[in-house]
């Protein structure tokens, strides 16, 4: 198994945190027309990491960056639905970011309040192509999740793993259930759903035919 | 319509060695470091450098290596040499290069011939388009990647098929970025004229303005 130096996770674990790199069975999965030499949209949610551009490198792709990290508190915390809209507008934009096929999430949905997963997802609506995917990554058994939120990138053997040394603290984990998901993202649905060893749910979210 | 012509000095080669040398250089701090650079990032020597001083609006291309430190506003050509946008340098246009390096603020997109390198300060807002894209940690950057190596050659293909073509409009050229659609780029039309630049100025500080072109 390859790792890189700074997928750190597990070295400094906190409790019901999980450990070490792991392999995201769904996301492989929603990946694997680029291993058969498809071509394929995505958009990275996440900041820039060296990781996973070079591990789409490799693959037919055009690699979105949303870096929607830095604004994740302003974001939860706006309360006017319109200032979200705009906000999530301008951070993603239909013209850099339309007909994605493929939505990597990672473990952005622990980090949002339930009114804010809604509006993300009503803006990734539009800017997914027909059939596109929506892959998130849940806390579901782990009590707590990095806070701050670390990047999670690809490795090299197609593993997914947080990025960076955990030098921060911890917060209470949302742990949203599936029923729950799906009440916040009315123009989604479960197109697969997976617990993996670590206490991780992994989602693949697609949209309803006729969105809500 | 205005345009820069930034003039051929010799050593505008833009091979291979070039690019391992200027990685080398910019791997070891303060080795043969050039006195103009206002950065003081360790630079080639050769290469022609705006000042953080100038400000540039219009179409800026050239056949030798180009740094900009200062801004610039409307299409950078350099189709067969390297481009640095240094620390200091706020670039607003679409770039066309045969290499690119990233180091300060770019809002448009980027199309290496053969590799991007965005370096860790760098702020970059539009798309990339090269064959060879080398990203830090710590850059920022929104937009996309094409890695797409037949999209790629489509976009790169086209331009530099174009290059050299006094058929296209002058100064205008329109960039065409892959489509949101993941198709390929029907290509980056250059418009270039670059191969038949004449020297104007050709000192190691461009110093220019003039108005914007009205397509750029």
């Amino acid at each position: 198994m390859v790792t890189r130096s700074d997928a750190t996770v597990g070295r400094t674990p906190s409790a019901g945190e999980p450990t070490g790199p792991f392999q995201a069975k769904l996301l492989e999965s929603a990946i694997e027309p680029l291993h058969e030499g498809e071509r394929r949209v995505l958009l990275d949610l996440g900041p820039p990491r060296s990781e996973t551009v070079e591990y789409f490198s490799a693959f037919r792709c055009r690699l979105g960056i949303g870096g929607l990290t830095p604004v994740l508190e302003v974001l939860d915390a706006e309360e006017d639905a319109d200032a979200r809209k705009r906000l999530l507008a301008e951070q993603l934009p239909a013209e850099l970011f339309g007909d994605t096929e493929l939505v990597l999430c990672w473990d952005l949905l622990n980090y949002l309040q339930p009114h804010t997963i809604t509006a993300l997802m009503a803006h990734l609506g539009p800017l997914l192509a027909p059939g596109g995917l929506v892959h998130a990554l849940v806390a579901y058994r782990s009590a707590t999740m990095p806070d701050p939120i670390r990047p999670t990138v690809m490795l090299p053997d197609g593993q997914v793993a947080r990025a960076g040394r955990h030098d921060g603290g911890t917060r209470p984990a949302p742990r949203y259930s599936t029923g729950e998901l799906t009440r916040v993202m009315p123009g989604f649905r479960v197109e697969r759903a997976m617990l993996l060893r670590n206490g991780i749910q992994e989602y693949l979210f697609s949209r309803n035919a006729r969105p809500a | 319509m205005s345009m820069f012509d930034l003039g051929k000095r010799g050593s505008g080669n833009s091979g291979q060695d070039h690019d391992d040398e200027f990685m080398r250089e910019l791997d070891t701090p303060g080795a043969g470091v050039a006195p103009q650079t206002p950065s003081g990032t360790a630079r080639r020597h050769d290469a022609a450098v705006i000042g953080p001083s100038i400000h540039i609006d219009g179409t800026l291309r050239g056949e030798e290596d180009l740094i900009i430190e200062g801004q610039v506003s409307g299409t950078v050509q350099l189709h067969d040499n390297s481009l640095t946008i240094g620390s200091k340098g706020r670039v607003k246009a679409d770039i066309y290069a045969h290499t690119i390096y990233v180091e300060g603020t770019v809002e448009g997109d980027l199309f290496g011939s053969e590799r991007v390198s965005i370096k860790k300060t760098a702020d970059i807002r539009g798309n990339v388009t090269a064959p060879r894209v080398a990203l830090e940690d710590g850059a920022r950057f929104k937009g996309t990647i094409e890695m797409d190596a037949q999209a790629v050659e489509a976009a790169m293909g086209t331009t530099k098929g174009r290059s050299g073509n006094a058929t296209a409009r002058s100064g205008a050229p329109a960039a065409e970025t892959s489509t949101p659609a993941g198709k390929p780029s029907t290509g980056a039309q250059t418009g270039s004229s670059a191969s038949s630049a004449s020297s104007s100025g050709g000192g190691d500080t461009a110093k220019a303005a003039a108005s914007k072109p009205g397509g750029a």
